[in-house]
């Protein structure tokens, strides 16, 4: 017999023989099996024996607490709105844009969606006291010093946004003395100095008042320059720190739908 | 208490369960527990058991089972690379157990693993071609209808598959046979 012909016989023979070798499963074994199947030996662990679980918990619980450093807040990204303005030109170039943009930082600019929102009605509804400043005729002098006082407490509910910072806002009508006399009031209170660029047209004026500057000698330019560019326009008044958007936006739409 | 659905498939089942084991035997060789293939296999072809045609069972156990053992191929180093189940004990020690349990003969285990072996350094198409036609029983068509080719690129894998497996077992005997004499050298 040659040897190719032994070789293929003896193949033959160990694959019937293979071919003829037990399962190495029963039936039984594998019906077991199947109807009660075997769960994973690291799912069958206690979470906090289990090293998989435990990791990926950690993971989690260190991406978690990192993550109000790692994003902005999400109010500043779904509402591209943030200002920062540090002089009286930052803050009042972007607000007279044509939609009515405050652009900031890398922010794409897009403020239709204030001007379509529904704070546009809030003012009256939500701020009583404040229908004077908004309307030009003031019954209650009185109601400017209270409002830098406790500023935040006098935004509109609606506003649920927070805001970034903010240390005082007052809304003063400039052909009304008594409430340009508050504002003195307001301005005496603390060490500040009024910016206003007299160039700009008066639609909104943004007085950023920084704390500790001397305002002795500025507030008496600055009536003068309250009368001649402002006319009868709102002007707002902040004081200190840095501008919360959202009471701007607020009076800005808010002064826009009272002339609607 | 098993379901009507788990009692219909079981039922078919029975009747692929022993030509389905040879097959995932030779399958998972060095790289899996069969029988945690074989659980695989069942639950997937459970989970699609109102797809399967009548009949065509066996069919779908053996291509899925052959495609978990790709994937467990692709995921575990080289079965005899030296890494690995693969290389050390390709049977594994509870899957000797199981067959000795089930009274394969020492020898007989012997054998079967080196054929099993050999069959692993064929080509993939080829070994799975000669273990269909050859251990499981398949006609040179039904494997074609389970590879997707044709009869003659079937037959033409088994002669070739065949020829290779000899050379294979010849060159492993020689080495044996040359080990044994070295053996009985160093011992006289």
């Amino acid at each position: 017999m040659s040897p190719d012909r032994r070789a293929d016989r003896e193949l033959d023979r160990l694959l019937r023989q293979a071919a003829d070798h037990p399962a190495e499963l029963s039936l039984a074994e594998a019906t077991d099996r199947f109807l009660h199947p075997q769960p994973l030996p690291w799912l069958s662990r206690p979470w906090y024996l289990n090293p998989y679980l435990m990791f990926t918990s950690l993971v989690l619980l260190f991406g978690f607490s990192l993550m109000p450093i790692a994003s902005p807040p999400v109010a500043l990204t779904s509402f591209p709105l943030s200002v920062t303005p540090l002089c009286l030109g930052d803050a009042v170039a972007p607000l007279r844009s044509p939609n009515y943009m405050v652009s900031y930082g890398r922010t794409p600019p897009d403020l239709k969606m204030v001007v379509t929102s529904p704070l546009l009605p809030l003012p009256v509804a939500h701020q009583p006291n404040r229908q004077s400043v908004y309307s030009g005729q003031p019954d209650n002098p009185d109601v400017i010093a209270p409002l830098a006082s406790d500023p935040i407490s006098q935004l509109p509910d609606a506003i649920d946004a927070k805001p970034v910072s903010f240390s005082a806002a007052v809304a003063v009508s400039p052909t009304d003395t008594l409430q340009i006399g508050a504002l003195r009031q307001l301005i005496a209170k603390g060490r500040f100095q009024i910016a206003f660029d007299q160039q700009l047209p008066a639609d909104i004026i943004v007085l950023y008042v920084p704390p500790g500057a001397n305002y002795e000698t500025r507030i008496v330019r600055n009536r003068i320059l309250l009368d001649k560019p402002c006319g009868g326009e709102t002007i707002d008044v902040v004081i200190g720190g840095r501008v919360n958007v959202w009471d701007l936006m607020f009076r800005r739409c808010a002064r826009f739908a009272g002339e609607r | 208490m098993p379901t009507a659905k788990q009692q219909r498939f079981l039922a078919a089942y029975a009747e692929c369960h022993v030509a389905f084991q040879r097959y995932a035997s030779t399958v998972a060789f060095g790289k899996c527990d069969v029988a945690d293939l074989t659980q695989d296999v069942m639950l997937s072809a459970f989970k699609h058991f109102d797809g399967i045609a009548e009949g065509k069972l066996l069919h779908y156990l053996i291509r899925a089972a052959r495609n978990r053992s790709i994937s467990l191929g692709r995921n575990a180093s080289s079965h005899f690379s030296g890494r690995g189940r693969g290389c050390d004990e390709p049977f594994g020690e509870q899957c000797l157990q199981r067959l000795r349990a089930r009274g394969a003969a020492p020898d007989a285990l012997l054998e079967t693993e080196a054929l099993y072996r050999a069959l692993h350094q064929l080509p993939d198409k080829q070994r799975n071609a000669v273990v269909l036609f050859e251990l499981n029983g398949f006609s040179v068509r039904e494997v074609a209808g389970l590879q997707g080719c044709s009869e003659a690129s079937v037959k033409m894998k088994l002669s070739r598959g065949r020829r290779r497996l000899c050379e294979l077992l010849v060159r492993e005997e020689r080495s044996l046979t040359r080990l044994l004499s070295s053996a009985k050298t160093l011992l006289l």
